[in-house]
């Protein structure tokens, strides 16, 4: 079977001191399209090195990461960043917009980053709005949203290149539980409807309901991997620490 | 992107007026310092450039420059008049002297001049003739020592000035170029001269040459005949100006003046982007894991620097030329004071290159930052 996501014993250290602390110790891991993945663990387990791994945002110590077919692990960092253009929508903990830019101009940056016409890019943003319900703050800077408004335009954002792969580094943690709970419906229905591989990096239990996959990390390796949508909660094939 | 960065960057109109007003003052200073001191220097030699049918200057060999002459025996006007080559010679005497209009008593420069061929005159006249100066006792006096000396005063000829005690009558405005000494400048015929200053000798002997475009040959001719220093006027121009580059601290003033404008634009326009960059390293960082390439981010840089620039040196090059139409007239120190091209351009490229250094050192940070970080809040 072709996975979106393939990672074959990842490993990531890095210096600390005079010596090296490991933040990954071998993580092996198969994400599907389709699926609303998310990865949950205490502080400190390494869940966003993983993310920031899996994104092509960080380059490992160690291992194998295939992300739709290609190596990532033998990319130079400009391949990588052409990838991250081209496959890859992050959405993140504090959202990241720029405050000189209006929502739709916001959202639109992926696509002007990528080199299509402002104005294009816009109207393609314009169109994510919509879809997202939000077509009505596309003209407001982001001091003028609240915080809810302001993570669904960082979805649009994440969503309007059309990347198969959507990264979320704790999407809620800013969010009151029903702001949360509608971000993750929108990213369940996004993984669900087309067919994208979503993977949140979390610690909030409110949201591990909206999961297909949860995956449990701990001192840099899986614990513990549950399949929600087949099995209603039971552990599937848990991947342990030797 | 290019709209995105002038957007980001207009968004903070704070900083924006700081690097603006950074740019801007530096362009003033430097512009306004380097034009004055290259005008200053174009006047030490203005003199030179501007007398009437003069090809050759002869003078002393230790003379070193225009403001300096040696005294010259009146009879080197033969000598240097019996070169082939030479049309005409005839004496230029300079000499410093002390005038009073009743009202008020300073130095002048004494000029005295050969009457009939009027070489070494000024070209521009405003009012009387040349021919004049044949009269005993009369000068003519350049309009800025006019005024100096009659201030306030419309033009008048036949009005009196005691020249180192003895009563001149005025027969002309002169309009010379500014000298690189500001003083009245008194213009006689050489034997009103010598009644006003007996011991006066001629400082140089003027000559005009056959073939002006031999008058390098001529030159070389004179001297090897009279064994005293003859110039073409261009060569003695340099001569002049090369004297107070290289004996004043005019140079240094300037050029310390000129570098602080340069260091404080800098500065300004450096700790303002550095600021700027800082501030905004989080979005350029979430620009990299969207997958911007460092040359994206590079060039938004390059586009906000040069936005800078053109506004700062915009606005700084027009309080210069300002300067440069207001002063000159209403500062008798500053006539004939403009802003050179070759300043504008220069000035232009110190400007850019301290807006695009300070934005490209900036935003190395952004460069090297790993788009990772911006996951780790």
């Amino acid at each position: 079977m072709d996975y979106a996501v393939e990672c074959r014993d990842i490993q990531m250290r890095f210096r600390e001191g005079e010596g090296w602390r490991n933040v990954l110790r071998g993580v092996n891991l198969q994400i599907r399209s389709g699926e609303l993945t998310i990865i949950a663990g205490p502080s400190g387990c390494g869940k966003t090195t993983l993310l920031s791994i899996l994104g092509g945002a960080l380059a490992h110590t160690g291992g194998t990461l295939d992300v739709f077919g290609r190596r990532l692990s033998s990319m130079r960092p400009s391949q990588m960043a052409g990838f991250r253009r081209r496959h890859i929508g992050f959405i993140f903990q504090h959202y990241h917009l720029v405050p000189a830019l209006t929502a739709v101009e916001n959202a639109a940056m992926p696509l002007i980053i990528a080199g299509t016409p402002a104005a294009k890019a816009c109207a393609a943003a314009r169109r994510e709005f919509e879809r997202l319900d939000i077509g009505h703050i596309a003209d407001r800077l982001p001091k003028r949203l609240s915080g809810g408004q302001q993570q669904r335009v960082a979805i649009a954002r994440a969503l309007v290149h059309r990347p198969e792969l959507i990264l979320c580094d704790e999407p809620t943690a800013a969010l009151d539980s029903r702001a949360g709970e509608t971000v993750m419906e929108i990213l369940k229905e996004i993984a669900a409807q087309e067919s994208r591989a979503v993977i949140v990096v979390t610690h909030d239990q409110r949201v591990f309901s909206f999961a297909d996959r949860l995956i449990e990390l701990e001192d840099g390796l899986v614990i513990a991997d549950h399949n929600l949508t087949r099995n209603k909660g039971a552990d599937s094939a848990g991947q342990r620490a030797a | 992107m290019l709209s995105i960065a002038l957007k980001i960057l207009w968004a903070d109109a704070g900083k924006s007026a700081a690097m603006v007003l950074g740019v801007a003052f530096s362009t003033l200073l430097m512009a306004q310092q380097a034009a004055i001191f290259v005008c200053l220097m174009a006047n030490s030699a203005s003199h030179i450039a501007a007398a009437q049918d003069v090809d050759i200057w002869v003078a002393d060999m230790r003379a070193d420059y225009f403001d300096d002459p040696g005294a010259l025996p009146e009879a080197l006007v033969e000598r240097v008049k019996s070169v082939p080559g030479v049309a005409a010679a005839a004496p230029y005497m300079r000499s410093s002297v002390v005038i009073d209009s009743t009202t008020m008593v300073e130095q002048g420069i004494l000029i005295g001049l050969d009457p009939y061929s009027l070489m070494g005159a000024p070209q521009k006249l405003v009012a009387g003739s040349f021919r004049s100066l044949r009269a005993s006792d009369a000068f003519i006096v350049d309009r800025r020592g006019y005024n100096d000396i009659w201030p306030g005063d419309d033009i008048e000829l036949g009005r009196r000035l005691e020249v180192d005690g003895r009563l001149l009558h005025l027969v002309g405005i002169a309009d010379p170029p500014s000298p690189f000494i500001s003083m009245p400048l008194i213009y006689t015929s050489t034997e009103t001269a010598k009644l006003i200053r007996p011991s006066i000798a001629p400082g140089f002997i003027l000559a005009r040459a056959n073939d002006p475009a031999a008058a390098a040959d001529v030159a070389a001719a004179i001297a090897e005949r009279t064994g005293y220093g003859a110039f073409e006027k261009e060569a003695f121009s340099e001569i002049t100006i090369d004297y107070y580059l290289t004996n004043t601290g005019i140079p240094i003033n300037f050029a310390i003046t000129i570098t602080l404008g340069f260091i404080v634009g800098t500065a300004i326009v450096a700790q303002t982007f550095y600021l700027f960059v800082s501030e905004n390293l989080r979005y350029l960082a979430v620009f990299k894991a969207m997958g911007a390439k460092a040359g994206q981010l590079i060039s938004m840089t390059a586009a906000q620097c040069i936005v800078i620039a053109a506004i700062g040196f915009s606005l700084g090059i027009a309080g210069a030329a300002w300067f440069f139409e207001t002063v000159p007239d209403k500062v008798a120190a500053f006539k004939g004071f403009y802003l050179p091209s070759g300043v504008f351009l220069k000035t232009a490229l110190a400007v850019f290159a301290i807006s695009l250094a300070s934005g490209l050192l900036s935003i190395q940070r952004a460069v090297r930052y790993a788009p990772a970080r911006v996951l780790q809040g």
